[in-house]
């Protein structure tokens, strides 16, 4: 692991225009940090620990894999890491401002400047078309070039000519390429992917994961992918592998893995 | 197998809408089996009422003693007879007395049905076979309570002091109006003679009562039709109160209205609840299908949870509208005369088919698409939406005609509202489609706010334009309920109003009649203008004599009985001209006579314009041209007549007076005065007849009122029913807005303006519906008048809005508060 960079005092300079796009950290800043993370919840009268004292920190600019098995907790880790979801324990800092003790609407604010986000069910809004599904983190950010770069970054990811298709008549792989655009349209610093080829065929999944390594290398965006796919997490710059809600440490393997 | 339909069945229990399906259906049910049963009972009630009203099977009615040869042909006669005869006298005990009528009834009366009497005064009802003994009489509670009396008392008729043996509760052939004007009392025939009532110009009705036989019946029938004087007719059972009648008809009609909404309002319900079902049991019978479940196996495992649930739902809205029944009856307790007829099967099987009726049109549609989802669904993550949507909207427009026959009985009814809804539906949906469209090429020039609410609204315009159809029409429906309800009352109360006439003084003679005026005044007694009357009788229409005339199959009562011909310059003020002109100023000669009739007898007799009207009055005919027809208010306690005649046309012609007055309770020691001072002067109480229909619009608005009640609520169940279908999407679109860094503010500025939209446009819509429905119903329906009203505009345009905005908010602010990660569970 990196590290610590002390980055609290920095968190200020991004508040100071909401319409223009977060300035992407150099390297070697700490991006987001979490400290302690642990999720409990109550299920038919029985406690579940789901996340047991998780720490780790991410560097701006370098890509980050975080594997495990069914059930391991990736996906309600990358959702507190992401501001989705409120951790029972812990505290998770994202360019050096805590989320804890943030509303959901400055949790919200925070996710609108610094985080994207790739679905594994693409989550396009049905009745939206391509163009719109894109224009709509840009128009929430109150940007007025919303349909100008909707449109480029439609283009960049193949689908210049299907700008007015409704989410249903896409093919999957097409349906996650506009969830990528969304996700690149705003800028943002931060890009967090939840199994983004797991909907896909091997092929086409392929295809997806080169798009967003190239524009993640383009965009000097960052990123923390979730992924129980192993040719998948290489590409990623570090691993990380969670078991039982635990993670393990570089040495240590996770039992029954592959 | 069936280890697996009970698991379905336990795990769909669960669901919140099969509940609301089966509380949606269950309402229906209730109110549809609970207006029916009581209608029922009613339709019953008249029923029997109109067998036993003559008290015999044939009644020939005479103001004169039979003929010689008529009383010949009836000694010869086999059937079982009585007599009866009415007489109005002054009873007295004392220096009290009270003007009653009498019936004297001989031995064998009543021939057909029984009387009921009690023992003393508010005593328990004993039923009988047969009339007072000699000697003694049976009085009504009023005779007791108005003299002061008690059973084993004596009162005076005429010169008889007659022993008050019993009281009288019921006697079948009163007529089918339980409230006579006068207080009864019922003698012996023996005793009639004693009395000295019997003078020359008394007035009498004597009726000669038969049962047995039918044969017998008709060959006395024809015998004596050949012998009848013009004062002598059969009495026909139709003989009716048609104040009361009136109010009760135009109350019968609401009932079925309101219960109407009540019930179409279940049924969009169970329509939605259908749609949600579908939309959240797909998934699960795909699956099924899936793991290799036969077609067959399917259709069962799809269709026995829900006949399970629909006959829980019958069960209980059976039991329901048995106990609505009950509590509508007991709502018009005090109306309905002692013991009701049971009802028989065809209430319960009315309201069964109605279920089964609703559970085809409204739910089978979305039904059929479970059976027949393809497994290949399960490769969609997102549920589809149900097929058959449109099929279903073709089944229901017809059915809702139909679920207003099977709700109420009545055909005319259910073409209205198929002629309104389906066009209306039609034309609404195109204009919502259109005006979204429209909106949407507005847009890009909104606010963020707004071009997301739009773009919202326009992603799933379908169920958007549904859903203000339903907001719609259940707004319209609850409000079109309580604006005829509020109109109807005020019209009712418009023509009984707080100072209607509750005296009648009749025969008043014109020397009298200054003497009579002034009395009046001096006590400050509100009083009509005396209407002149001379009593006469339709003797033939363009030349042909009245029984010629009815042979060709012209009937009507008047044709009966002494018409009350009178006078006039001015129109009465509730009367209307449908036809012709209101008589010009000034009087004409007898020769030129003109004669305004009444529309009904008009109708009845086929009397049109410029025909020639021959009236018999006492030995005197006298012919006249119809220069008008008019439309009387039966229902006003106004005097109404059917001919008014152009002044001087019945010039020279014996009248008396007829005025009516409104005496205050405190004024009522001056009617003895006024009988003493005025012997030949009748005076009819209709004081009691207008405290009995106040009490009956009262308890009939009680009625309404709880239909009212349970149509609101049906009206609550298609909110929630459309809540239900709207929340998945919202939260989903609440959730990923979010996740894309929308602010909450932002995120309710979406919404809150997407309600707003769908609030304000059902509020138009129920608006236009309103004012359209309203026009027609009071125009061809009800008959009253149109009435613009205010609070109903304010509670489409303010109060629909409103509710939508609020149900929304409601659970918008849920989702607000929800965490997003419920996106990522689902991925």
């Amino acid at each position: 692991m990196v590290g610590a960079v002390p980055t609290g005092a920095r968190a200020g300079r991004y508040s100071s225009s909401s319409t223009m796009p977060a300035r992407p950290a150099t390297r070697k800043e700490i991006i987001l940090r979490c400290r302690d993370l642990c999720k409990v919840v109550t299920a038919s009268g029985e406690t579940i620990r789901i996340l047991d004292k998780v720490s780790l920190q991410v560097n701006a600019g370098s890509s980050l894999a975080i594997t495990g098995a069914s059930g391991s907790g990736k996906t309600t880790l990358l959702g507190l890491l992401a501001g989705l979801d409120v951790p029972s324990a812990g505290d998770i800092q994202i360019q050096g401002q805590s989320l804890c003790g943030l509303d959901e609407d400055a949790r919200a604010a925070l996710r609108n400047r610094y985080i994207g986000f790739v679905f594994q069910s693409f989550h396009l809004m049905p009745g939206f078309t391509a163009l719109e599904n894109v224009m709509l983190p840009l128009e929430i950010k109150g940007r007025t070039d919303a349909r100008q770069r909707a449109a480029e970054l439609l283009q960049r990811v193949g689908l210049g000519s299907r700008l007015q298709h409704f989410p249903d008549t896409l093919s999957g792989g097409e349906q996650q390429r506009v969830a990528i655009a969304r996700a690149f349209a705003p800028e943002p610093p931060l890009l967090f992917a939840d199994e983004p080829t797991g909907n896909l065929d091997a092929g086409t999944g392929r295809a997806v994961m080169d798009l967003l390594f190239q524009l993640n290398e383009e965009a000097a965006t960052t990123l923390v992918l979730i992924t129980h796919d192993r040719t998948l997490s290489e590409r990623c710059a570090r691993r990380l592998q969670l078991q039982a809600g635990r993670l393990l440490g570089p040495g240590e393997a996770a039992e029954g893995s592959l | 197998m069936w280890r697996l339909y009970l698991g379905v069945l336990r795990g769909q229990w669960r669901l919140p809408v099969v509940r609301l399906f089966c509380l949606a259906l269950a309402v229906a049910c209730c109110v549809s089996f609970g207006i029916t049963l009581l209608g029922e009972r009613f339709a019953r009630l008249f029923d029997h009422q109109a067998q036993e009203v003559l008290a015999a099977d044939l009644v020939l009615q005479s103001s004169t003693a039979l003929s010689d040869e008529q009383a010949a042909i009836i000694r010869n006669s086999p059937l079982r007879r009585a007599r009866t005869l009415r007489f109005i006298t002054m009873a007295r005990v004392g220096e009290r007395t009270l003007l009653s009528a009498v019936k004297a009834v001989s031995a064998g009366y009543p021939l057909l049905g029984q009387l009921q009497v009690a023992e003393e005064s508010l005593g328990a009802p004993v039923t009988v076979h047969h009339g007072p003994r000699p000697g003694t009489v049976w009085v009504e509670e009023r005779v007791l309570h108005e003299l002061g009396l008690a059973p084993g008392g004596f009162l005076e008729i005429g010169e008889q002091a007659l022993r008050i043996d019993r009281v009288l509760l019921y006697e079948p052939d009163r007529g089918d109006d339980f409230y006579s004007l006068t207080p009864r009392i019922m003698m012996h025939w023996q005793d009639v003679q004693a009395t000295g009532v019997l003078a020359p110009g008394s007035r009498l009705r004597y009726r000669h009562l038969f049962a047995g036989d039918p044969a017998a019946l008709a060959t006395l029938r024809t015998a004596l039709a050949a012998t009848m004087q013009l004062s002598q007719e059969f009495v026909t059972v139709e003989e009716g109160n048609r104040r009361l009648f009136a109010h009760l008809q135009q109350a019968r009609r609401f009932l079925h209205l309101s219960g109407l909404a009540a019930i179409f309002l279940g049924a969009v319900a169970v329509a939605l609840a259908s749609f949600q079902y579908t939309v959240e049991m797909t998934r699960p019978y795909a699956i099924l299908r899936c793991l290799g479940l036969s077609a067959a196996a399917l259709r069962r495992a799809v269709l026995l949870p829900f006949c399970l649930f629909a006959l829980l739902a019958l069960v209980l809205g059976l039991a329901l509208g048995a106990g609505l029944h009950l509590l509508l009856l007991a709502s018009l307790s005090g109306l309905l005369p002692g013991q009701l007829p049971a009802a028989g099967p065809r209430p319960a099987a009315l309201s069964i088919l109605l279920v089964l009726f609703i559970l085809a049109a409204f739910a089978g549609p979305f039904l059929r698409g479970l059976w027949h989802s393809p497994p290949g669904l399960l490769l969609h993550r997102r549920p589809q939406a149900p097929r058959g949507s449109v099929v279903a909207g073709l089944v229901m427009l017809p059915g809702v005609a139909a679920l207003v026959y099977l709700g109420t009985g009545e055909v005319l009814l259910g073409s209205v509202v198929l002629l309104v809804l389906a066009p209306g539906l039609l034309l609404a949906g195109l204009a919502l489609h259109g005006g979204l469209h429209g909106l949407l090429r507005l847009a890009p020039r909104l606010g963020l706010a707004a071009r997301l609410a739009l773009r919202m609204l326009g992603a799933c315009r379908l169920l958007v334009i549904v859903q203000v159809l339903a907001v719609a029409g259940t707004v319209f429906a609850l409000l079109l309920v309580q604006t005829l309800r509020s109109d109807l009352l005020r019209s009712w109360q418009g023509k009984i109003p707080g100072d209607a006439p509750n005296f009648f003084a009749v025969n008043l003679l014109p020397e009298t009649l200054p003497r009579f005026q002034a009395l009046l005044r001096d006590h400050a007694v509100a009083h009509s203008p005396p209407y002149p009357v001379v009593r006469g009788r339709l003797a033939a229409v363009r030349g042909v004599a009245i029984r010629q005339y009815e042979a060709q199959g012209h009937e009507h009562e008047s044709l009966d009985r002494d018409l009350a011909l009178t006078w006039s310059d001015q129109l009465p003020y509730d009367n209307a001209i449908v036809a012709g002109a209101w008589h010009q100023a000034g009087p004409v000669t007898p020769a030129a006579a003109e004669v305004s009739v009444e529309q009904e007898v008009a109708e009845a007799l086929d009397i049109r314009l410029d025909d020639q009207l021959t009236f018999t009055v006492a030995t005197q005919r006298v012919s006249a041209r119809v220069t008008s027809i008019r439309t009387v208010q039966w229902e006003s306690f106004t005097p109404n007549f059917y001919m008014i005649f152009r002044p001087g046309s019945l010039q020279g012609l014996p009248y008396t007076g007829l005025q009516s007055m409104y005496i205050e309770a405190r004024q009522r020691p001056l009617l003895p005065q006024l009988a003493a001072a005025f012997p030949e002067v009748s005076f009819l109480d209709v004081d009691f007849l207008l405290q009995r229909i106040r009490l009956i619009i009262d308890q009939l608005s009680n009625t309404v009122n709880i239909i009212l009640w349970l149509a609101l609520f049906s009206g609550f169940l298609v909110f929630v029913a459309s809540e239900m279908i709207l929340r998945r999407g919202r939260s989903y679109s609440v959730a990923l807005c979010k996740a894309l860094g929308a602010s909450s503010t932002q995120v309710q500025a979406i919404f809150r303006l997407q309600l707003l939209l769908v609030g304000g446009s059902a509020g138009v819509l129920a608006w236009s519906l309103n004012a359209l429905a309203q026009w027609l119903v009071v125009n061809w329906y009800i008959e009253g008048p149109w009435v613009f009203n205010p609070v109903t505009t304010l509670c489409c345009l303010l109060g629909a809005p409103l509710a939508v905005y609020l149900a929304g908010y409601l659970s918008l602010r849920r989702y607000s508060r929800a965490p997003v990660s419920g996106l990522l569970a689902e991925g």
